[in-house]
C-alpha cells in the first residue's frame, strides 16, 4: 500500500504539472495581438492596479453579483489557503516559524471549510430558475468536502500518528518513500488528495489575470468615442 | 504544425486565458436574456465554455496528438446551436465575477465555427453574398436606400466636415428612426454630408458579428476611403452597431487610426444642445423610459448622453428600466439571431416592453435600429402597447 500510494502520488503530481504546463503552454501559444480590440488592453496605472489587487483579494466582482455566494466562495478559498499552509509542516523540515504561527487558525479553517462548500452548494442548487451546476463543479465540491471531512476525522475523532503522517509525507518529497501510517482514513484522505491535485481549477491563475483586464477594459469603455 | 482543424486558433492569448478563468459559477445566467426566455441552461454561457473547451480538448491536446482528434459530432452541433442562439449582448460578461469580456468572446466562438463549415446558421449564411451584391445584408436595391424617407426639406452638402451615415437596418427597417436624426442634424444648420446611396455599404457589423470575417476589410477600406475623399473629420451614425465596429474594430481592418473621429449621434446632439445651436421649443408632459442599446452602453460607453438630450425635454419625467445603463437586458434584436430564432427576439422584446407599461411609461423611447424594429414587431398581437419612438424621431417633433 505505501508503494502504490507512493507511486500514485508521484503520478498524480506529474499529471498535475502536465496540466498546467500543457494550458501555459496553449495561452503562450496563442496570438498575443488582442482579436481586434485595441482597447482591450488599457493603460495601467498604481490605482487601476489597487483595484485589481482588491478584486482578487476580495472577490468584489462576486460581491457584486451575489453577496450570499460572495460570502461563501471567499470563506471557502481563505479556509482551503489556511489548510494548505497548515499542511506545508508535513513537506518542510524545519517547518518555518510563519507556518507554525498558521496552526490553530489553519485548525479553526478546516472546520470552516466544509461549512462553506455547503453553503456553496446550497446558494448552486437553489437558484430557482436560473440555477446552475456543472458536472466538474458537483464533482469538485464533493471532492474537497470528503477530503476536508477526513481531514477534520483525522484530528478530531480517530487521531493518526502525525509524527508517522510526517515521515511518509516528508519522505515523498525527499525521494525516500516511508511507510505509510496505520490509519485507513489517512489513506482515504491522501488518496482524496491525489484525486484533487490533478483535478485542480486553472481559474485559480487565470482568473486574477482577467479581473485585471476587466479593470483596463471598464476604465477604458469611455474612451472608445469619448476621446477629444 | 497543428491541423487545421484544431478548434482556439481564432482566440487571443487573453481569451484562452478567459476560457480557463470561467468558473462556471452560473451567475451570468441572471443576466441572460436568452435564459429568460427559454430556461435552458445547456445554451447558457458557462456551457458554451465549456462545450468549446471541451472541442479544443479533442483537436489540441496531448491526448488528440496520441489519439486522433475524434470529435463527437453532437457536441458540435450542440456548441453551435448554443453559440449562435446567444444574442450577443454581453450581459453575461457585464456581470460575470471574474471579468471575462464576452460580447467579444462570442463572435470569435461564432468565427471559429464559420472556420470550419459548421456556422452561421440558416439566413446569416446568404449575408456575404448579399452584401457583396447589394452593399447590405437585407438584400435590398441600393438604389432604395435612402429615397423612401429621406425628407425633401433637408439638405445634404457635397463634402462637409460633418458626415452622417444611415446604416442598413435605419435605412431599410427603421426608417422613422432615421429620418429623425438627418432632421435633426438640419435643425443643427451645420452642413453635413452622406455619401451616395451606392457608397454607403455595409459597415460590416453583421459579418462581424456572425462569425464571417472575409470582407470586414474591404467593406472598411471602401468606407473609410469615402468619407475621406470628402474630407470628413467626424463620423456620425445613431446605429450602436455600426459606431461600435467602427470605432473598435475599423482601425484594426484599415491597419491604422482612422482619418475622422467616431461619434454616436446622441454625443453631437447633446453637444449641441448645449452650445445652444438648437433648442427643444416644444414642453411634453410624459412619462417616458429609456433603453439602453447594448452595444451602445456596454459597447462603447453612451449612457449619459441620451439622458441629457431627454432630460432638457421641459415637463419630462424620465424613468429607469431595473437593468439599464451597462446593465441593460437586450431587446432581443442582438447577434443576428433575431433571423433564426424569431419567437426568442419577439419573447425578450415583450420584456422590454411589459416593463415599460408596468412602470406606467406614456413612451418607450429607444436609440438603436435593431431595437427599433424588433420592440415594435414585438407588440404586434402583444396585449400590452406603448409608443414607441427612437430619441431622434423625438427630438425632431420638439425643435
Amino acid at each position: 500500500m505505501s508503494f502504490f500510494l507512493t507511486l500514485s502520488a508521484y503520478c498524480a503530481f506529474i499529471l498535475f504539472l502536465i496540466r498546467l504546463f500543457s494550458h501555459i503552454w496553449s495561452w503562450i501559444n496563442a496570438d498575443k495581438e488582442p482579436a481586434s480590440d485595441p482597447l482591450v488592453n488599457g493603460k495601467i496605472s498604481p490605482s487601476l492596479l489597487w483595484n485589481a489587487l482588491l478584486d482578487i483579494l476580495f472577490f468584489r466582482r462576486v460581491y457584486a453579483t451575489n453577496k450570499l455566494l460572495w460570502a461563501a466562495s471567499w470563506t471557502f478559498h481563505l479556509s482551503f489557503f489556511l489548510v494548505l499552509l497548515r499542511h506545508l509542516r508535513y513537506v518542510l523540515y524545519p517547518v518555518p516559524g510563519f507556518i507554525v504561527f498558521i496552526q490553530p487558525a489553519g485548525k479553526i479553517a478546516g472546520y470552516i471549510l466544509p461549512l462553506s462548500l455547503l453553503l456553496i452548494l446550497i446558494v448552486r442548487l437553489t437558484g430557482g430558475k436560473d440555477r446552475y451546476l456543472s458536472v466538474y463543479n458537483f464533482f469538485l465540491v464533493g471532492l474537497l468536502m470528503l477530503t476536508s471531512l477526513t481531514g477534520i476525522f483525522m484530528s478530531s475523532l480517530f487521531r493518526t500518528d502525525l509524527v508517522n503522517a510526517k515521515a511518509f509525507v516528508f519522505g515523498m518529497v525527499t525521494a525516500a518513500p516511508a511507510t505509510l501510517p496505520e490509519s485507513r482514513l489517512f489513506a482515504v484522505h491522501f488518496i482524496l488528495f491525489l484525486v484533487l491535485l490533478p483535478s485542480l481549477p486553472f481559474h485559480l491563475i487565470a482568473s486574477p489575470v482577467t479581473t485585471i483586464e476587466a479593470r483596463k477594459r471598464e476604465q477604458a469603455l469611455y474612451k472608445v468615442i469619448h476621446e477629444k | 504544425m497543428k491541423s487545421k482543424k484544431c478548434f482556439g486558433k481564432e482566440l487571443s492569448q487573453l481569451q484562452r486565458i478567459e476560457l480557463d478563468a470561467c468558473t462556471q459559477c452560473g451567475e451570468c445566467l441572471k443576466h441572460c436574456p436568452v435564459q429568460e426566455v427559454t430556461g435552458k441552461p445547456e445554451i447558457s454561457p458557462p456551457e458554451k465554455i465549456r462545450m468549446f473547451k471541451k472541442l479544443m480538448r479533442e483537436t489540441d491536446s496531448i491526448k488528440s496528438s496520441l489519439f486522433g482528434k475524434d470529435v463527437d459530432p453532437k457536441l458540435i452541433q450542440d456548441f453551435t446551436n448554443a453559440v449562435y442562439e446567444c444574442t450577443v449582448c454581453g450581459a453575461c460578461g457585464q456581470n460575470c465575477p471574474v471579468g471575462l469580456f464576452n460580447q467579444r468572446l462570442w463572435p470569435v466562438l461564432r468565427k471559429e465555427m464559420v472556420m470550419r463549415g459548421l456556422g452561421p446558421v440558416g439566413p446569416q449564411a446568404n449575408m456575404p453574398k448579399v452584401v457583396k451584391e447589394t452593399g447590405n445584408p437585407y438584400n435590398e436595391p441600393p438604389e432604395k436606400r435612402y429615397s423612401p424617407w429621406f425628407p425633401g426639406d433637408v439638405q445634404v452638402a457635397e463634402s462637409a466636415d460633418i458626415a452622417y451615415y444611415a446604416g442598413c437596418t435605419g435605412a431599410y427597417q427603421a426608417q422613422p428612426m432615421v429620418k429623425g436624426d438627418v432632421r435633426v442634424l438640419n435643425a443643427i444648420g451645420k452642413p453635413f454630408t452622406m455619401l451616395p446611396p451606392e457608397e454607403e455599404v455595409c459597415c460590416g457589423f453583421p459579418l462581424f458579428i456572425t462569425g464571417q470575417h472575409d470582407m470586414l476589410k474591404d467593406l472598411t477600406d471602401r468606407l473609410v476611403t469615402a468619407y475621406k475623399a470628402k474630407g470628413v473629420k467626424t463620423l456620425l451614425c445613431s446605429c450602436p452597431c455600426c459606431v461600435n465596429i467602427m470605432a473598435r474594430d475599423w482601425p484594426i481592418y484599415y491597419g491604422k487610426k482612422l482619418p475622422f473621429k467616431i461619434r454616436h449621434i446622441t454625443q453631437y446632439v447633446d453637444d449641441e444642445l448645449k452650445k445652444g445651436r438648437i433648442k427643444i421649443k416644444k414642453k411634453l408632459t410624459e412619462r417616458i423610459i429609456y433603453h439602453d442599446p447594448c452595444y451602445l452602453s456596454r459597447g462603447v460607453g453612451i449612457i449619459a448622453e441620451p439622458r441629457s438630450i431627454l432630460g432638457s425635454i421641459p415637463g419630462i419625467e424620465l424613468l429607469e428600466f431595473d437593468r439599464h445603463g451597462v446593465n441593460s437586458r437586450c431587446c432581443g434584436a442582438g447577434g443576428a439571431a433575431r433571423k433564426v430564432h424569431h419567437e426568442n427576439a419577439i419573447a425578450m422584446g415583450r420584456l422590454t416592453i411589459n416593463e415599460a407599461v408596468e412602470k406606467r411609461a406614456d413612451k418607450l423611447v429607444l436609440s438603436c435600429p435593431a431595437c427599433y424594429e424588433k420592440v415594435n414587431e414585438a407588440m404586434k398581437g402583444h396585449d400590452r402597447k406603448i409608443k414607441i419612438v427612437d430619441i431622434m424621431e423625438l427630438i425632431a417633433e420638439l425643435v
